[in-house]
C-alpha cells in the first residue's frame, strides 16, 4: 500500500458560503486501488468537499491535484478574497511572494539569497508554486481527466431509457464533432459507443432493462445505473456518494462486493461517502473523517473505530439511531 | 452485437422509410401540379399561400423546438434571428437596377450588387435564380448564427427565464438597430426593402418549356432543413442536448461542456430560424424590421406548444394548422356570415379572439400539446399494429385454449 | 446653464413621472414574481385592459365613477386570470406557467382588437391630471408632477402594508419558501390572491396616469410599458418591491434622456441594454437574492 501512486491529492481545501465555513482546511490523499471513504455526521461538508474535488464549486482556498497533477487551484475569489482570512491563505493566492521573516533585519544581497531559498524550497515541494493563473476547470473537464461520480439524490436522466443514460455518458470521449455525427460520416464511431454501451450494460446486469425509462427501476438498480453511467465516462478515479443510501441490509451486503468487483475489474480507485458503517468498516483501506468542515480522524478502520474523538463526534450519534 | 440490434429492427423500419418517401414523393408532384397545372380557383389561391408560409413555420418552429425542446434552453430570440435572415436575404438579392428605387432615401445604398443577378449571367437568369436565392438564404442563416455565437456567449449563462427575458432582449435590441437611419445605407432605416428575388421567380427551364416552383421551393427548403434537424437531435449531439434538458448538473458530471453544447444548439436554431426568415422576406416580397416583434415569437412558441414541445413532427404539423386557421380556415368568423346568416358578432377581429380561446384550452387542459413529445412515424405505426395484431392472436388463442377446456 | 436645464428639464420631468408610472407596473411583476417565480407576460395587457375600460366607462359615466370602475375591473380581471390561467398549473414545470401567461397576454391583445375593431381609442382627459402647469419654464401637464409623489405615497403605504400586516408577513413568507409556508398553514391562496389584487390596483392607477399622457389606447398599448416595467423588476432584483421602484426610475429617466440626444429609435433597445448589461454583471439585480442550486 505504501508505494502506490497518488491518484487524488487535496490539499487545505476551505470551501465558504458567506460566514459558513463548510469544508475547513481539508487535505486528504487517495492512493492507486485504494478503496477510502470519507465519513461523518449530516451536514459535516462531505458532500461539498465532493463538489469542490468535480468542480461543482470553485473552493475559497486550496488545491488539488489528480495524477500527480495540479487540477484545482484557486485564488480565494472576489468576496471572497476579502473574507476568507483563513489558514494558508497566502499559499494559493496571487500574491504567493516571499515575506521576509518577521523581526529579520536581512537587506540587500542577502534579503535576495533568502528569497531564492525559499523559492527553491517552494519549488522543490510544489512545482506549479509560482504560476500564479488560477485552475478552475469546469466539472465536464474533470470527468474528461478521469474523475467520475454519482450523486447522493440519484440524478439519472428522467426521460431518457437505461440504454441512452449509458450511452450518452459515452459521447465525451467519442471522437466525433456535430457535422461528422449529423451526417451519419462517423458511423463507426457510433456503433463503437453502442457496442461498448450494451457491454458495460450486461457486465452490470441491467441489459434486460436497456429500454425502460431510468427513473422506472427500481432505487437499487438506480444507484447502480448511476454507477454504470459513471463507468461508461471511462474514469480513474470513482467518486460514489451514499451509493448505499436506502438500500436494504441484503442490497447492501451485494454493494460491497459490487464495489470491490468493479475496483478490480476497470483498475479503479475509489472515494467514497457513506452512512452505512458495517459498509464502510468492510471494505475501506482508510477512513477520513469530517466533523462541521473539519478533518477531525483519518487512518484505517480498526483505529476509527477506536479513536475517541469520532466517537464522540459521530458514532455516538449512530448508536443512537 | 450492435449488428444484431440494427437488423432486428429493419423489416418495420425499411417500411416505415418506404412509405414515409412515398407519401413525400406524392406530396412533391402535388405541390408540382399545384404550381403548373391546376387552375387558379379559390381554393388554390387560398392554398398556395398557406402552404408556403406552413412550410416557413414549421421549419422556424423546428428550430425553436431544438432549443426549447431538446435542449431545455427557454429562448425567446426567435423574432429577432429571423429578422437578421430575412434582412440578409433581401439585401443581397435585391436587383442591381433596383437599388436607387429601393434605398431611395440612402444614395441607392452601399451595396450594388445581386447574387442571383450575378449567377443568372453565368447560369441563365432563372436557374442563376435559384442558386443564387439558395446562396442569400444560406447567408440568412449563417449572418443569424454568426448573431447568435456573439449573443450566446454572454446570455448562454443564464438559467430559464432569465435566459428568456434576456433574449427577447436581445431581439428588441437588433430590432432598433435595423431601423436605425446610420445603418440605413444597407437596412434601408425604417423603410420597406423589396423588388428582391421572390418564390415567383423560382422557375426552372426543361425542354422549352418552364415550370413555376411557387410552392415547391419552400417547401423543398424546409424538408432539407429539418431533415439536418431531425438527423441532429437523433445524433449523439441530440442526445447530449437532451440530457443537458433533462439535468443540466448530471450531463455536466458525466463529461458535457454545458457551453458548448448550449452554444451549440443556439447557433443552430439561430441558423434555421435565420432561413426562415429568408423564406419569409421571400414570401412577402417585402420586409421591414416592424413586425419581426416579440409578439412573433410568442406565436412561434404557441405552435411549438400546440405540437408538443420536444416533437419535430408536432411543430410540423401544428405550424400548418395553426397557419391554415388563421389564414383560412377561421376566416368565416371575421365575415359576419356563418352558413348564409348573418351573424353579427362574426366581425373583424372575431377570428383572433376564437384562436386566441382554442389555444388557451390547448395550453390548460392539453399541454402536451398534438404530440406530447413522441414523433409521428410510420415505423412507429406499424410497430403498434403488428403489436395489437399479436395482441389479438394472443387473445384469440387464449379464447380457443380455454374453450378446449 | 439655465439655458441647459430648461432645454433638458422637460426630459428629465417626463422622464421622472414615466419612472413613477413604469414603477406602479413593475411592483405587480415583482410581487407575482416573488411568490410564484411567474414572469406574468400579461400584467402589461392587463395594464392595456385598464385603459380601454377607462375608454369605454367614461364615455357614459361621470369620471369619479368610471375612475373606481377602471380600478375594480381591473382588480377582477387580474384575480380572474390567476384563478384560471395560472392556479391549474401550479405543479406544472415553470416553462408551462409562462407559456400560460403569454397565451393570456394573446388572448387579452385580440379580445381588444375585436372589441375596439383595431381603431385607437381616444383616452378621456381625466380633469386635473390633464391641466397644464409650468415648472422652471417649462410647460407640462399636471400629471407629471402628480406621479412620482402619488407613486411615492402608494409605495410607502404598500411596504407598510408588508411590513406590518398579518398578509404582508404572509407574503414575505410564501416568497421565502412556498411549501413550508403552505406547511406551516398559511392559506396561499389568498395570499396569492392579494397579490394580484395590489398589483392590478396599482396597475390601474399607473395606467390613468400613464394614457394620460397619450392620445389614445390601441391593443398593443400595454407591451412595451409592461416589457419595460418587467425590466425595472429585474433591474432592481426581482422580488424586491424597492428595486424594482428604483429600477423604474432609473429606466423611465434614462430613456427619456435619449430621446433628449434625439435617438429615439434606441429608446426602447436602451431599456434592454440595460437589462443585460445588469444580468451579466449582477444577475439577481441591485437588491436581488442569491438563489443556489443544491447539487
Amino acid at each position: 500500500m505504501s508505494e502506490r501512486q497518488n491518484v487524488l491529492h487535496v490539499e487545505n481545501a476551505t470551501m465558504q458560503f458567506g460566514g459558513v465555513v463548510a469544508v475547513n482546511n481539508l487535505t486528504l490523499d487517495v492512493n492507486q486501488g485504494e478503496i477510502v471513504a470519507l465519513i461523518g455526521p449530516n451536514g459535516a461538508g462531505k458532500t461539498t468537499a465532493f463538489n469542490v474535488i468535480t468542480g461543482v464549486y470553485q473552493p475559497t482556498n486550496g488545491m488539488v491535484s489528480f495524477m500527480g497533477k495540479p487540477m484545482i487551484r484557486n485564488h480565494p475569489q472576489g468576496k471572497m478574497q476579502k473574507l476568507y482570512k483563513g489558514q494558508n491563505a497566502v499559499m494559493y493566492t496571487g500574491d504567493y511572494k516571499f515575506q521576509a521573516p518577521e523581526g529579520s533585519e536581512l537587506s540587500g544581497e542577502a534579503l535576495k539569497k533568502a528569497e531564492k531559498e525559499w523559492k527553491q524550497g517552494e519549488k522543490a515541494r510544489d512545482k506549479h508554486a509560482f504560476s500564479s493563473h488560477v485552475m478552475d476547470p469546469t466539472p465536464d473537464h474533470i470527468t474528461k481527466l478521469g474523475i467520475a461520480r454519482t450523486f447522493q439524490n440519484i440524478r439519472l436522466w428522467k426521460s431518457m431509457t437505461v440504454f441512452d443514460n449509458v450511452l450518452i455518458a459515452k459521447h465525451m470521449r467519442a471522437k466525433h464533432n456535430v457535422f461528422s455525427a449529423t451526417f451519419r460520416t462517423s458511423r463507426k464511431e457510433e456503433q463503437r459507443m453502442r457496442e461498448e454501451t450494451e457491454a458495460l450494460l450486461r457486465e452490470q446486469g441491467l441489459w434486460q432493462f436497456k429500454d425502460d425509462i431510468a427513473t422506472s427501476l427500481p432505487y437499487g438498480l438506480q444507484r447502480r445505473l448511476e454507477i454504470a453511467r459513471a463507468l461508461a465516462t471511462d474514469p480513474k478515479l470513482l467518486l460514489l456518494d451514499e451509493p448505499a443510501a436506502g438500500m436494504n441490509p441484503q442490497e447492501t451486503l451485494e454493494l460491497a462486493d459490487f464495489i470491490h468487483e468493479i475496483r478490480d475489474k476497470y483498475n479503479l480507485t475509489i472515494l467514497l461517502i457513506e452512512h452505512h458503517m458495517d459498509l464502510v468498516m468492510n471494505i475501506s483501506d482508510r477512513i477520513y473523517v469530517l466533523d462541521f468542515g473539519s478533518l477531525i480522524a483519518q487512518g484505517v478502520p480498526e483505529e476509527i473505530q477506536n479513536n475517541q474523538r469520532v466517537i464522540d463526534a459521530y458514532l455516538g450519534v449512530v448508536e443512537d439511531e | 452485437m450492435g449488428k444484431k440490434l440494427k437488423t432486428k429492427a429493419a423489416p418495420e423500419q425499411r417500411t416505415g422509410t418506404i412509405i414515409a418517401a412515398a407519401c413525400l414523393a406524392v406530396l412533391y408532384i402535388f405541390l408540382f401540379l399545384l404550381d403548373n397545372a391546376l387552375p387558379t380557383n379559390s381554393f388554390t389561391v387560398m392554398l398556395i399561400p398557406v402552404l408556403q408560409k406552413g412550410a416557413i413555420f414549421a421549419l422556424v418552429c423546428v428550430s425553436m423546438n431544438l432549443l426549447n425542446g431538446f435542449t431545455g434552453l427557454f429562448s425567446l430570440g426567435q423574432a429577432g434571428f429571423m429578422l437578421i435572415g430575412a434582412y440578409s436575404y433581401a439585401i443581397f438579392s435585391i436587383p442591381a437596377e433596383q437599388h436607387k428605387a429601393v434605398y431611395q432615401y440612402f444614395d441607392g445604398g452601399a451595396i450594388q450588387f445581386s447574387i442571383p443577378q450575378i449567377l443568372g449571367n453565368v447560369l441563365g437568369p432563372n436557374f442563376g435564380n435559384i442558386i443564387g436565392a439558395v446562396i442569400c438564404i444560406i447567408i440568412g442563416g449563417i449572418v443569424a448564427a454568426v448573431f447568435a455565437a456573439l449573443i450566446g456567449i454572454p446570455v448562454l449563462r443564464l438559467k430559464s427565464d432569465y435566459l428568456a427575458i434576456a433574449t427577447l432582449g436581445f431581439a428588441e435590441i437588433l430590432r432598433a438597430f435595423f431601423q436605425w437611419d446610420g445603418l440605413g445605407k444597407i437596412t434601408n432605416g425604417s423603410n420597406l426593402l423589396r423588388k428582391y428575388t421572390n418564390f415567383h421567380d423560382m422557375k426552372i427551364q426543361v425542354g422549352g418549356m418552364i415550370y413555376q416552383l411557387d410552392t415547391i421551393f419552400p417547401f423543398l427548403i424546409a424538408t432539407i432543413s429539418i431533415a439536418i434537424i431531425v438527423l441532429l437531435v437523433n445524433s449523439s449531439y441530440g442526445r447530449a442536448f437532451k440530457s443537458i434538458r433533462d439535468d443540466e448538473i448530471a450531463a455536466e458530471a458525466m463529461g458535457i461542456n454545458l457551453f458548448r453544447h448550449k452554444m451549440m444548439s443556439f447557433v443552430i436554431s439561430s441558423f434555421f430560424a435565420g432561413v426562415g426568415g429568408a423564406l419569409l422576406a421571400m414570401f412577402q416580397t417585402t420586409v421591414q424590421a416592424a413586425p419581426f416583434r416579440t409578439s412573433m415569437t410568442y406565436e412561434i412558441l404557441l405552435m411549438v406548444v400546440i405540437g408538443g414541445i420536444g416533437s419535430i413532427t408536432g411543430s410540423v404539423i401544428a405550424a400548418f394548422l395553426y397557419i391554415a386557421s388563421s389564414e383560412w380556415w377561421l376566416r368565416f368568423l371575421d365575415s359576419g356570415q356563418f352558413m348564409d346568416m348573418s351573424v353579427p358578432f362574426f366581425r373583424d377581429g372575431f377570428r383572433k379572439v376564437v384562436f386566441s380561446v382554442i389555444i388557451m384550452v390547448i395550453v390548460l387542459f392539453f399541454s402536451r400539446g398534438i404530440m406530447g413529445d413522441k414523433e409521428l412515424s410510420f415505423t412507429g405505426m406499424i410497430r403498434k399494429f403488428k403489436k395489437k395484431k399479436a395482441a389479438k392472436a394472443a387473445k384469440a388463442e387464449a379464447g380457443k385454449e380455454g374453450d378446449a377446456e | 446653464m439655465s439655458e441647459f436645464i430648461s432645454a433638458n428639464l422637460p426630459y428629465l420631468l417626463a422622464g421622472i413621472s414615466v419612472g413613477g408610472q413604469y414603477a406602479l407596473i413593475a411592483i405587480g411583476y415583482t410581487m407575482v414574481y416573488g411568490i410564484l417565480r411567474l414572469i406574468n407576460f400579461a400584467h402589461g395587457d392587463v395594464f392595456m385592459v385598464a385603459g380601454l375600460v377607462m375608454v369605454y366607462a367614461s364615455a357614459s359615466l361621470p369620471i369619479g365613477v368610471s375612475v373606481i370602475l377602471v380600478i375594480v375591473a381591473t382588480i377582477v380581471l387580474g384575480v380572474v386570470i390567476e384563478k384560471v390561467a395560472y392556479k391549474p398549473l401550479r405543479s406544472a414545470p415553470r416553462m408551462s406557467v409562462m407559456i400560460s401567461a403569454i397565451g393570456v397576454s394573446y388572448l387579452l391583445q385580440n379580445c381588444a382588437l375585436y372589441f375596439t375593431g383595431g381603431l385607437p381609442q381616444i383616452y378621456p382627459v381625466i380633469p386635473f391630471l390633464s391641466d397644464q402647469v409650468t415648472i422652471a419654464g417649462a410647460t407640462t401637464k399636471m400629471v407629471t408632477i402628480v406621479t412620482p409623489i402619488l407613486t411615492l405615497i402608494l409605495i410607502f403605504l404598500l411596504v407598510t402594508l408588508i411590513q406590518k400586516t398579518k398578509i404582508g408577513m404572509a407574503m414575505r413568507a410564501v416568497s421565502k419558501d412556498f411549501e413550508t409556508s403552505e406547511l406551516m398553514g398559511i392559506k396561499i391562496n389568498n395570499v396569492i390572491s392579494m397579490t394580484f389584487v395590489i398589483g392590478c390596483f396599482l396597475a390601474a392607477v399607473g395606467s390613468m396616469l400613464y394614457f394620460t399622457n397619450y392620445p389614445s389606447v390601441i391593443p398593443t398599448s400595454g407591451a412595451m410599458p409592461g416589457l419595460k416595467a418587467f425590466v425595472a423588476a429585474v433591474f432592481g432584483g426581482i422580488g424586491s418591491v424597492p428595486g424594482a421602484v428604483i429600477g423604474a426610475f432609473i429606466i423611465g429617466i434614462c430613456e427619456n434622456i435619449i430621446k433628449g440626444l434625439g435617438l429615439t429609435v434606441f429608446s426602447d433597445a436602451f431599456t434592454f441594454v440595460l437589462l443585460i448589461v445588469i444580468l451579466l454583471v449582477k444577475p439577481t439585480g441591485i437588491f436581488g437574492e442569491k438563489a443556489t442550486d443544491k447539487v
